[in-house]
């Protein structure tokens, strides 16, 4: 197998660059009417379109790198990135902040851990080109993951924190854990939620025992999970007696978003308005009240897919629910047809940050999932977020046009 | 392959996120969409109730008594006030509160709604928007004011802070004087104040209707002052007067004050319609005019007198003097008890009690004012052996000012008893006329003979009679005064405790203004002549000074100039004490005489009547739009009077 990169112009994946376009454009009109409320004028358009500039020159630099340069830049960048969210937790002068003031430029460390770890992932889980996973392998994922993770959730950013879970998870089965053991690995996350309430969480012990026998796991395995899961339950109140209240708000807000209207919830609640008032066709480009008129919170940033969800209606998310399922249904089909262990496994990675971060901001403005504060890739407003996101198509079309090299 | 395994789980993986996400925007988008729009629209709209402005009580020549102006009340939502201290510490001396009750009112967090002051000065307002405290606001309220001060407040009546009428005019009319409020949805932004939007829905309130008055406030205020006065010199418990047109039943001015004196009960309200009092003589009144209608006596006939005591069986009747015979007219005007006593036996009783009904006593006036009562005049069935005797001198009979004033105004209206009004014209928000009150003859209480022969009987009264003291400058005036005792607790006379009264009218050839005084247990003389006389002539002697109706006043003043040159050839000289009266009305009937001589004074800043007043002795006509203070005037000071046309006034009230 030759170590050359020689890029296929014929393999180029256009579809995927141009619904990454077509988003982005879409993104400009939303911005400029996120922009646009009573009383006060925001050009975020403009700025996000500067943004757009350096986030198509990153998106072309990962386009140009061949993976197996990548690969020799993971462990420096991994380090850099752990360095610089040791740097936000130690500076001086406090680390409320997760940003690092650069000239006129704010930028998030955090953002750039994500590709990072789906770098280091990447190196860690293969060889060569080759896949090398075993259960003694297991644990240096998990550090490498966890490094990060426990970083970001110092800081505390709950949601990017979850982004690394997210982005651990479909690698390892992509590199080919047992699924019963990925099982045993969110059990007990999910374990951990259901113990609030004693009914559910015995309805989710029998439910995992049900799966974990289909999926043919060994008596000693169905023991370790189940015992696992049983200590997990016990120990959450305790745990969660050690969360934020902010954290604990946002979950109880979750549970029940009218326990709080005017403090916690009201996210949620303005939210699901101003979506729901939308209706099918919407109210129209630049005619959103709650957006207009300011109920809407982080409008342009958290929120934007709630004035989306406002001006476009149930027509207008559905298009762009369809555009992003398109670029995700693209990403996968790269990493599947991905010869090379290193690429495949890092176009997974970032299918799986894309994806997790769309469904958990949709899922929140929709009321699904609690706030977390995770941006909406190439849509929220900020050049950090845009920035990584484009990396991270540009380097699994890179991934596509050097299909079978390395 | 294991590849395609993995990619087939993670799409349909994806496929299930997907289907969620879409379903989750399906139900809030479609299916709960009409309860999310209801709940953005009550977010970005906030419907706002505009008040009402309540309608004016106005006098007959529009003079503000009662008038509305907006003012905001403070409020504050402690929910929104997380340091009560500080923000009581910056309130409290701002709207006067102490600031203890304020922090404890502004520290209940579970409120979202607490009064801090109601209906402050706009300025007052201002002055705390400025501090730009978290959760305080202000609500838009009307507040009643009456700029004439306490001018006719018991007929005015007063309205608690909701704007609700407790007395007088305002609680007989409140459902009239109330408009409807309107209302108006504004755009709500969370960061500022809520703003209107035209194309917004809105409705305008509609504002109360107008009442006005027959009252005359110049003549009101007279009346008041002369009888906080009389109350005063004689020393009364209170007192009250009345002051009606007699030919169309107006009330002029009507009042009663207190006096320094306490001890017994005295009736609350207004007590002109309120309470009800033995009138004494001045009922003799109605024993004469039916007396003389149903010709069972003639002003010449002799009656004998009995020297002051007459015994009627079971009972004696006593005269204040001993006379020996009387005409029925000179009876009359002494007052003698002995002779009335004897004419209303030679009338009967079915006659008597058939005339005292006719002339409206024992049943309601019907005036638009709350709280009147009937008085008491029992059917000759019920009456006692001495009734009749009693009830012809004005005892056993009670009967409340209006009636009374009502019966003598017939009299004066050549026997035509009209029913007594205090309400003019009912006019609508839009200033245009929704009601108004004609005169309204009640019936024919005797003949116009009988009845100038009762105006010559009164005349007598104060020529020659009990109410010399009552005589209005050289007007003819007629009159009747009365001095009734006053019922003890224990149910009979007493004899140190009176209710002094008179009640007349000028001029006697053609009456234009009916007054009674009634004055409740004076100190010392109490003889009603004596006691109420004098106010009875200030009130009126104040009244012919006012420009009191433009309608009768120049013909009033033509016969007081008339009357004051005859006084004047036949006194000579002399008399210039009883002329500096008409020597006034002589220059005020003839402001042409001296044209262009007077100057515009400068007025402005003057209360609206004193500078009417001053414009009217210089004899100028004027022309006054609404009330308080002068606010402009035209022409400027300085300016020559007479020669443009008249003069105007405007108030710094609407």
């Amino acid at each position: 197998m030759s170590y050359r990169s020689r890029a296929d112009i014929r393999q180029f994946d256009w579809v995927l660059l141009v619904t990454v376009v077509a988003i982005l454009a879409f993104d400009l009109v939303v911005l400029y009417s996120a922009g646009h409320t009573t009383g006060s004028e925001a050009n975020y358009h403009m700025r996000q379109l500067a943004w757009c500039a350096i986030g198509f020159g990153a998106l072309l630099v990962a386009l140009a790198l061949p993976a197996r340069y990548l690969d020799g830049l993971s462990i420096p960048i991994y380090v850099v990135s752990l360095l610089l969210l040791l740097y936000l937790m130690f500076r001086p002068g406090g680390g409320a902040e997760r940003w690092i003031a650069l000239g006129p430029l704010r930028l998030q460390p955090s953002e750039a851990s994500k590709i990072a770890l789906v770098l280091m992932l990447a190196r860690v889980l293969s060889d060569r080109g080759k896949i090398r996973i075993g259960i003694r392998w297991l644990f240096l994922p998990g550090i490498i993951a966890a490094l990060p993770f426990l970083l970001v959730l110092k800081q505390p950013d709950l949601g990017t924190s979850l982004v690394f879970g997210a982005i651990i998870l479909p690698m390892l089965y992509w590199a080919g854990l047992p699924a019963r053991l990925i099982l045993l690995a969110v059990s007990p996350v999910v374990g951990m939620v259901a113990s609030a309430s004693l009914f559910a969480w015995i309805a989710f012990l029998v439910v995992l025992f049900v799966l974990l026998v289909v999926s043919r796991a060994s008596a000693f395995f169905l023991f370790i999970a189940l015992g696992i899961n049983m200590a997990v339950g016990v120990a959450s109140p305790i745990l969660w007696n050690r969360l934020h209240d902010y954290q604990k708000a946002r979950i109880l807000t979750f549970l029940d978003p009218g326990h709080d209207p005017l403090g916690a919830g009201y996210q949620i609640i303005q939210s699901a308005v101003a979506v729901g008032s939308g209706g099918f066709g919407g109210k129209g480009f630049l005619q959103g009240t709650q957006k207009g008129l300011s109920f809407l919170p982080e409008q342009h940033t958290d929120f934007i897919f709630s004035v989306v969800g406002e001006e476009f209606g149930f027509v207008g998310c559905g298009a762009l629910l369809f555009l992003y399922a398109v670029m995700l249904l693209r990403m996968l089909l790269i990493a599947m047809r991905a010869r090379n262990a290193f690429a495949s496994l890092m176009a997974i990675g970032f299918f799986s940050y894309l994806g997790f971060q769309v469904m958990v901001n949709v899922g929140m403005t929709v009321g699904l999932v609690p706030v977390t504060g995770l941006p909406l890739p190439l849509l929220s407003y900020g050049g950090s977020s845009l920035t990584t996101s484009l990396f991270a198509i540009g380097a699994v079309l890179g991934v596509g046009l050097r299909r079978s090299r390395y | 392959m294991n590849r395609s395994v993995r990619m087939f789980v993670v799409v349909t993986c994806g496929v299930l996120v997907w289907f969620l996400l879409v379903s989750g925007l399906a139900r809030i988008q479609i299916a709960e969409h009409d309860r999310f729009n209801t709940l953005a629209e009550k977010q970005h709209n906030l419907r706002v109730v505009i008040p009402f402005m309540r309608g004016r009580i106005l006098d007959r020549r529009g003079t503000l008594l009662a008038g509305s102006i907006s003012s905001p009340s403070v409020i504050a939502n402690p929910a929104q006030i997380a340091d009560a201290a500080a923000v009581s510490r910056v309130l409290g001396p701002l709207v006067g509160s102490y600031g203890d009750v304020l922090f404890e009112r502004l520290s209940d967090r579970r409120k979202k709604f607490v009064w801090i002051r109601r209906k402050v000065d706009p300025a007052l307002w201002e002055s705390i928007e400025a501090k730009n405290l978290p959760g305080v606001y202000r609500i838009p309220e009307i507040d009643r004011v009456n700029p004439s001060g306490p001018l006719a407040r018991q007929v005015v009546g007063s309205t608690d802070v909701d704007g609700v009428g407790l007395g007088g005019i305002e609680k007989q009319f409140d459902r009239l004087l109330r408009g409807t409020p309107g209302w108006q949805v504004l755009q709500r932004v969370p960061s500022s104040e809520s703003r209107p939007v035209c194309t917004y829905p809105c409705r305008p309130p509609v504002n109360g209707c107008d009442i006005v008055l027959t009252l005359d406030s110049d003549m009101q205020s007279a009346t008041e002052s002369e009888l906080r006065k009389a109350i005063e010199r004689c020393g009364a418990r209170w007192g009250m007067a009345l002051v009606m047109d007699p030919s169309t039943g107006e009330i002029l001015a009507m009042a009663s004050e207190d006096g320094t004196k306490g001890g017994m009960e005295v009736p609350r309200g207004n007590r002109c319609v309120v309470s009800q009092f033995e009138p004494g003589s001045t009922f003799k009144l109605i024993t004469y005019s039916a007396a003389l209608e149903e010709k069972v006596v003639s002003p010449d006939d002799r009656f004998y007198g009995w020297h002051g005591k007459k015994d009627f069986g079971t009972y004696t009747i006593r005269d204040a003097k001993e006379y020996d015979t009387l005409t029925v007219q000179r009876a009359f005007e002494l007052s003698s008890n002995i002779v009335t006593a004897q004419v209303a036996e030679a009338l009967g009783r079915e006659k008597l009690y058939a005339y005292a009904r006719d002339f409206g006593f024992g049943t309601l006036t019907g005036i638009a004012l709350p709280g009147e009562v009937p008085g008491m005049l029992h059917k000759p069935s019920d009456w006692s052996g001495r009734s009749l005797e009693t009830i012809s001198i004005g005892h056993e009979v009670a009967v409340n000012l209006v009636q009374l004033c009502s019966a003598f105004s017939a009299i004066a209206n050549d026997g035509v008893l009209m029913e007594p009004r205090i309400v003019r014209e009912i006019r609508g928000s839009d200033g245009e006329p929704r009601e108004t009150f004609p005169p309204m003859p009640v019936r024919r209480v005797v003949s116009v003979e009988t009845a100038r022969t009762m105006r010559r009987f009164l005349e007598g009264v104060v020529r020659r009679g009990t109410g010399k003291a009552a005589a209005v400058g050289n007007w003819p005036t007629g009159g009747k005064s009365g001095t009734a005792q006053m019922l003890r607790a224990d149910g009979r006379f007493s004899n140190t405790d009176f209710i002094s009264s008179f009640i007349g009218f000028v001029p006697v050839g053609n009456p234009k203004v009916v007054a009674a005084v009634i004055l409740v247990d004076p100190s010392g003389i109490s003889a009603g002549g004596l006691v109420a006389g004098p106010a009875f002539r200030n009130i009126l002697t104040r009244a012919m000074c006012t420009d009191l109706s433009d309608s009768f006043l120049p013909e009033l003043q033509r016969e007081a100039v008339r009357g004051w040159l005859r006084a004047k050839t036949a006194e000579g000289a002399a008399a210039a004490d009883a002329g500096s009266h008409g020597e006034h009305f002589a220059q005020a009937a003839a402001p042409a005489a001296r044209p262009g001589r007077a100057k515009m004074p400068d007025l402005r800043g003057l209360p609206m009547r004193v500078a009417k007043r001053l414009l009217l002795e210089a004899g100028a006509a004027v022309c006054c739009r609404g009330g308080g203070t002068v606010a402009s005037q035209s022409p400027p000071a300085g300016s020559d009077l007479g020669r443009a046309s008249a003069p105007v006034l405007t108030g710094t009230m609407r």
